[in-house]
């Protein structure tokens, strides 16, 4: 079931909020027990498949994690094999659902190995929540969770907020939260709720769906070979970044406001990524669970056996302004593009994605190496972050907006052809009737290489218009978790100490000048429900 | 009461009562025309966003106009051919113009006659052909979606059991989404342009768009536009000709028209719309002339065959002084035709010839009527006209 | 080893590291709470310590020490065993 969907907003949400609370005044675990079973439902909804492919994991999860637990201290080999066993599992499942398809499609590409491709059904947010699973069975094996229940463990898995596109949760952020809820309607959470929601539902529906009709032409026609023209390219890189970043925003709000109906508070999970200074810092801002993630299950322990090597091998280390070149290489280079490498694979089985993951590493590559040498050259740290932070945004902003080209485009080769037009390869048009109309910038353009083209000229005004609008909201605007920090919209956000004038000015409070804005937010998202149309992160 | 509960029920408030003011708004302006509001002169007289609901508003305003003649085809008549007018004969009249503009087809052909038959009074249909619908096979008609299902009769020609759904969707549409909340406000800022685009209560529509574009960048630029579209698409069409054999593509589809008119008692008259020579000549070059030819040769055999007496079949499409009138070089955007708005979309004059034609009132020299027994000559004859026509370039050796 | 003796060593350990001769670590000191005490010195800083009492951490403890307290804790029982 989307959330973005009559059926969502209008049936499913007020019968399982009801059901919720009117259970929650009579018994705890019997308001607990209904939205697991209300999540299921959520699950099944679209596809009642899904919840049969799923079921069994969860089951085999659960029974490794019981195992775990018991095996725990008075066997670590066990243990170990055990949590080795459960991660293969896992990943196996993923990689049967998800990978199957285009391995057999590589392999004929270099092997002419004549697969017949298996078309298999992807289960819904199957992705997220292999991960998730993993990091329960890691928290398990290093005891970190102790307590579980089966009833705990499925509601954990089955939370529907954040059951199909994350953000990805740990078991120990989740659970004392559930243990405590009270699960009666409460005021302050339903008016903080709507408001995520909603505001979230207008993100993703007034704000970034638009888009999507603008530029998925220009990819097509990326796909289909034919060249695109300067404005055009940048139109589809621009127009896109802005799409994503809007439906993500948008889905990870409505996530924040779902859960908090409920009591429950999620991790961060998006963060103006488009005001980062520098790719590190854009990481820590856009989808932040995963990072987490990838950071805690993957890199630091590669790091950390890596360091221990060389430590043992009696090699510097990684750090400061005595890093060598292999230390750079091994301990930070390797890490960050095999870490990087398989977020790309994660995010989907293609060429593009591959790619793309490669190329935000190689950025990181390059933004920390820059840290490295930076020191060397530029003694005064504080006058360098002054002068250089508006060049770091800059920076940031060109590589996050060509590298989405490649996220978005059907083909690597499209995305290269999009890459072309951008640095004008396929020459630069505008509208005979836009050139006509510009007064003296017509023939200055022309000077410049802009030739007119008989196209129309409505489609570009449309295009750079919203791109502009967007654009200003993305990188001017406070975020929800800023305009909702007095009320802890996700896990550990506080109020700033001292908030910038326009994040006070916009500071969400309950009163009715909010409930009149938020109404008409709610009206324009609603309105707009008509228009259905998929969450991009609930592909992966 | 205290802060949070209060900005909840504050929140519930406004939203019920925006939600009622958009959907009375919407009822009210009726950007579509699908209820049938009062057109108010200044705030909704015109409706300049129905162009893009063709379908949706045409399906509703015929079933409140019941006309007894309908004229069907794609934009070309839409625009091009008036439905009220001295040119239409009494007994003819009311006449409502059923042309769909956009991607039309021979399925869609069918479909907006029978809607136009089972309003209850439709004694004539005249229906403009063309003939690039006859040069790709059209997909046989998937599941029927939300324009069939809003049909009073389903393909088959049976009473519609989706109907009643497809309605209430359509009315849901209509006034509870975003398009038409802005569609309404659209509508009334737009009442004051000197020219509104709008599709009347007949389903003929005003040709602001054309108007405008015309007096702002030329007839010219029109012109050029359509040039680079004709290029890209001649080929494609002959490629996707090139190895066909047997009768044309498409053609069973008019089959089926005739047939739904005899039994309905409906007079037809068919009628292969006039296309700019200059658009013409793509279609030569490609090598798509003999096909051309052969679509009205089988054309007019399919009418002998199955039409008899009640079935009429004329020819616009040739190399006539309307067809060939002189296009303003691209440096001239002052110029404007008189016939046409650019080589596939006529002007309304045109369209009044034509119905005049048609209806046998008099009426300067344009188009004839085709049999097997005529068809032959008049294929020779346009391709003199067509020798006349290039040799009139002085830059072409007038050889071919 | 009392936790004080560990504090010190554990104290001297990242001064060295960072060459920051100011850091003094305390059981609920955050890695926030000290300059520059990067991810990368994290990595650096268990590895060394590590190195320094002969031990291994737990790769899932690494990461999940709240504060210094929790490594000084680590520290005592991964020594006691």
């Amino acid at each position: 079931m989307l959330f973005n969907s009559y059926a969502f907003i209008f049936g499913f949400l007020p019968l399982t909020l009801a059901g919720f609370w009117v259970l929650g005044h009579r018994r705890r675990d019997w308001a607990l027990l209904w939205l697991t079973a209300a999540s299921l439902v959520f699950y099944a909804w679209w596809r009642p498949i899904n919840v049969l492919l799923i079921a069994p994991s969860i089951l085999i999860n659960y029974a490794l994690s019981l195992a775990l637990r018991r095996t725990g201290e008075d066997s670590p080999a066990l243990a170990r094999a055990l949590l080795i066993g459960g991660i293969v599992f896992n990943l196996c499942f993923l990689g049967y659902f998800k990978y199957l398809t285009f391995l057999q499609g590589t392999a004929n590409d270099l092997f002419d190995a004549g697969f017949t491709l298996t078309h298999l059904i992807l289960p819904l947010g199957i992705s997220f929540i292999t991960f998730q699973k993993i990091a329960f069975l890691v928290d398990v094996h290093a005891g970190r969770v102790k307590e579980f229940t089966f009833r705990n463990y499925a509601l954990f898995v089955l939370f529907f907020p954040q059951l199909v596109a994350g953000p990805i949760v740990h078991y120990r952020e989740m659970m004392p939260q559930f243990a405590v809820a009270p699960c009666r309607f409460s005021a302050e959470n339903a008016a903080i709720g709507v408001s995520l929601f909603f505001m979230g539902l207008f993100k993703k529906l007034v704000l970034a769906d638009p888009l999507s009709r603008l530029v998925a032409p220009l990819y097509a026609q990326a796909a289909a070979g034919t060249p695109l023209t300067l404005t055009d390219a940048w139109i589809a890189a621009l127009g896109f970044t802005l799409q994503i970043y809007f439906d993500f925003s948008g889905y990870s709000d409505m996530a924040l406001g779902l859960a908090r109906f409920f009591g429950i508070k999620l991790p961060v999970n998006f963060n103006s990524p488009l005001k980062s200074s520098s790719i590190i810092d854009f990481w820590l801002r856009w989808h932040v669970s995963l990072t987490r993630f990838l950071t805690a299950y993957l890199y630091n322990p590669l790091t950390l056996n890596l360091t221990r090597r060389r430590v043992a091998q009696g090699k510097p280390l990684f750090g400061g302004r005595n890093t060598t070149l292999s230390a750079f290489v091994w301990l930070l280079a390797m890490p960050t593009l095999l870490t990087m490498l398989i977020s790309g694979i994660w995010h989907g089985a293609g060429y593009a994605y591959i790619l793309w993951g490669l190329l935000h590493g190689l950025l990181l590559v390059v933004n920390h190496g820059w840290r490295v040498l930076r020191p060397r050259i530029f003694l005064d740290a504080k006058s360098y972050n002054r002068a250089m932070k508006p060049v770091g945004f800059v920076l940031t902003f060109l590589s996050v907006v060509f590298a989405m080209a490649m996220f978005r485009a059907p083909t690597a080769g499209s995305a290269v052809t999009i890459w072309q037009g951008m640095i004008g390869m396929f020459g630069a048009t505008l509208p005979e009737a836009i050139l006509n109309r510009i007064g003296p910038a017509g023939p200055w353009l022309t000077a410049l290489g802009f030739t007119p083209a008989w196209t129309s000229g409505s489609f570009l005004m449309e295009a750079t218009l919203r791109i502009a609008a967007l654009l200003a909201i993305a990188l001017c605007l406070p975020n929800t978790l800023e305009m909702l920090a007095r009320f802890e919209p996700a896990i550990g956000v506080k109020p700033a100490k001292q908030p910038e004038r326009l994040v006070r000015l916009l500071t969400w409070e309950p009163t009715s000048a909010w409930a009149l804005t938020l109404a008409v937010v709610t009206l324009a998202g609603v309105l707009s429900l008509g228009e259905l149309s998929e969450f991009l992160y609930w592909q992966f | 009461m205290q802060p949070y509960a209060r900005f909840l029920c504050v929140w519930f408030a406004a939203l019920l009562v925006l939600a009622f003011c958009v959907a009375a708004l919407n009822f009210a302006i009726d950007p579509y025309d699908v209820f049938g509001s009062p057109r108010v002169a200044g705030i909704n007289a015109q409706k300049p966003r129905a162009r893009d609901h063709s379908m949706l508003t045409k399906a509703y305003q015929i079933e409140r106009f019941r006309p007894a003649t309908v004229l069907l085809g794609s934009s070309r008549v839409h625009i091009g051919v008036d439905a009220s007018g001295p040119e239409w004969p009494a007994a003819m009249q009311p006449v409502y113009n059923y042309a769909i503009p956009g991607s039309y087809n021979t399925t869609l052909m069918l479909a907006t006659l029978q809607q136009a038959a089972a309003t209850g009074r439709l004694a004539h249909a005249v229906i403009f052909l063309d003939f690039q619908n006859f040069f790709v096979p059209e997909a046989p008609p998937g599941p029927p979606n939300e324009d069939d299902r809003r049909l009073l009769l389903d393909p088959s020609g049976n009473a519609n059991a989706l109907r009643g759904y497809q309605r209430l969707d359509d009315g849901f549409l209509a006034l509870m989404t975003m398009g038409a909340l802005s569609d309404s406000v659209a509508t009334i800022l737009s009442q004051h342009a000197a020219l509104t685009l709008d599709i009347q209560p007949d389903g003929a529509s005003t040709d602001a768009d054309f108007v405008n574009i015309a007096r702002g960048d030329g007839t010219s630029s029109l012109f050029a536009q359509k040039r680079v579209f004709e290029a890209n698409r001649t080929p494609v069409l002959a490629r996707g000709l090139a190895a066909w054999t047997g009768p044309l593509p498409n053609l069973g589809r008019v089959a089926d028209v005739i047939a739904f008119c005899r039994r309905r008692g409906i007079a037809l008259t068919l009628a292969i719309a006039p296309t700019h020579a200059e658009a013409l000549e793509f279609y030569w070059r490609a090598g798509l002339w003999p096909r051309i030819e052969q679509f009205k040769t089988e054309l007019a055999e399919l009418v002998a065959r199955d039409g008899a007496e009640g079935v009429k079949l004329w020819d616009f499409s040739d190399y006539s002084s309307f067809t060939t009138e002189p296009v303003p070089p691209v440096s001239d955007r002052k110029t404007q035709t008189t016939w046409f708005w650019e080589p596939s979309h006529f002007k309304k004059p045109l369209g009044h010839i034509m119905i005049r034609r048609m209806t046998g009132q008099a009426a300067p020299e344009f188009g004839a009527l085709l049999t097997p027994e005529t068809v032959a000559e008049r294929n020779r004859q346009i391709r003199a006209q067509r020798q006349a026509y290039i040799c009139l370039d002085t830059a072409n050796p007038c050889k071919s | 080893m009392t936790q004080d003796d560990i504090l010190a060593t554990l104290t001297q350990t990242l001064r060295d590291l960072l060459g920051d001769d100011e850091i003094v670590l305390a059981m609920d000191t955050l890695r926030e709470d000290v300059p520059n005490w990067d991810s990368f010195n994290y990595i650096n800083f268990i590895v060394a310590t590590e190195a320094e009492f002969g031990i291994k951490f737990r790769i899932a403890d690494v990461e999940s020490f709240p504060d210094v307290g929790a490594v000084v804790r680590a520290i005592e029982r991964l020594r006691a065993r």
